[in-house]
């Protein structure tokens, strides 16, 4: 039997059509009531999902609904790529209105740094999503997007905010930070980016790319974890609002 | 010779990187970060070539002798075959 669900995905309505009745406790939050007009449509059979399993660690079994949720956001982006939507690898955190991503290879601490952003920021930033947030590129500015696909501590919110600066993040015995030129940054951009399989989306999603790194200011940085390292990259990302 | 569908060339500031989707993504996983000769190359391969025009493309793109060339020509289809995404 096949299910459907509304859902609001980076202010597109989205009709998903799925098979395991988990998707609708994993995306709550983002469902719209009956009644609301879809954009778009996607429907998930059960060779999307098990194509999923291909891709992923031979040794681990992921439950079916966990590989339904990646078949499901593999086809939204694949599908919402000309709406100009992307999906970017990366922590991205609200600060005073404002959103920042950090981005870094898996296990070097992008996490660790937004949550010592929390910690010594407090009610001031505000988890947008702590893995898989989608960017948005209108005309005069590029958003960034809670959803569903929030990683393994399920962090983040149904909100979003202007997307101000991206940090690439690594590891160092002390803290430094610098800009990256546009160059520099391209190869760290492209490979954080969610690239569709069809071409026509994937050509789409490197121009959105390519508009990152002409608009959004980047930075790399080097950090330990401590509260030193969140106070440089908050005043060197924010332009140096005072804590 | 000729590329596997699915090759992809994106340019930002005299930087290009080749990305590889579906089949030829699954090939080769990543991305190759090149110079404009080579991404040049690369654009020509998306559709058949021989070395032969791939060398004329060169020479009359860009000013180099008809060795420099090939030379070039050799290289690059060398890294791309050893990346696993031309068509054999």
């Amino acid at each position: 039997m096949s299910l459907n669900v509304l859902c609001r995905l980076a202010d597109i309505n989205v009709k998903i059509g799925y098979i395991h009745p988990s998707f609708a406790r994993f995306a709550a939050g983002y469902i719209l009531p009956d009644g609301e007009k879809a954009d778009m449509e996607i429907v998930v059979e059960e060779e999307d999902v098990l194509r999923e399993r291909e891709g992923a660690e031979a040794d681990v079994h992921w439950p079916f609904g966990y590989l339904q949720t990646l078949a499901v956001y593999r086809k939204f982006c694949t599908a919402a790529a000309e709406r100009g939507v992307l999906l970017f690898h990366g922590s991205a955190i609200a600060a005073d209105g404002n959103a920042f991503i950090f981005s870094a290879p898996s296990g070097t601490g992008k996490s660790t740094h937004a949550a010592l952003w929390r910690k010594v920021f407090g009610e001031r930033v505000k988890m947008i999503n702590d893995d898989k947030p989608l960017l948005r590129f209108f005309e005069r500015e590029i958003r960034a997007y809670g959803t569903p696909w929030n990683g393994k501590h399920h962090l983040g919110g149904n909100f979003s905010a202007p997307v101000k600066g991206i940090c690439f993040l690594e590891r160092g015995a002390e803290n430094s930070i610098g800009s990256l030129s546009s160059r520099e940054g391209f190869p760290r951009i492209i490979s954080q980016c969610f690239l569709p399989d069809e071409e026509s989306a994937a050509a789409a999603a490197l121009a959105m790319a390519q508009r990152l790194l002409r608009e959004v200011p980047l930075y790399r940085m080097a950090c330990n974890i401590s509260e030193e390292a969140a106070r440089l990259s908050y005043h060197t990302l924010t332009g140096g609002m005072r804590s | 010779m000729k590329l596997l569908s699915g090759v992809l060339v994106s340019e930002v500031d005299g930087e290009y990187v080749a990305v590889t989707l579906g089949k030829a993504g699954k090939k080769f996983n990543g991305m190759i970060r090149m110079n404009g000769t080579a991404a040049f190359l690369v654009r020509l391969l998306q559709s058949e070539q021989t070395e032969e025009s791939l060398v004329a493309a060169l020479t009359e793109t860009y000013e180099v002798s008809r060795e420099e060339a090939l030379q070039n020509v050799r290289l690059v289809a060398e890294k791309l075959r050893a990346a696993g995404i031309m068509e054999e």
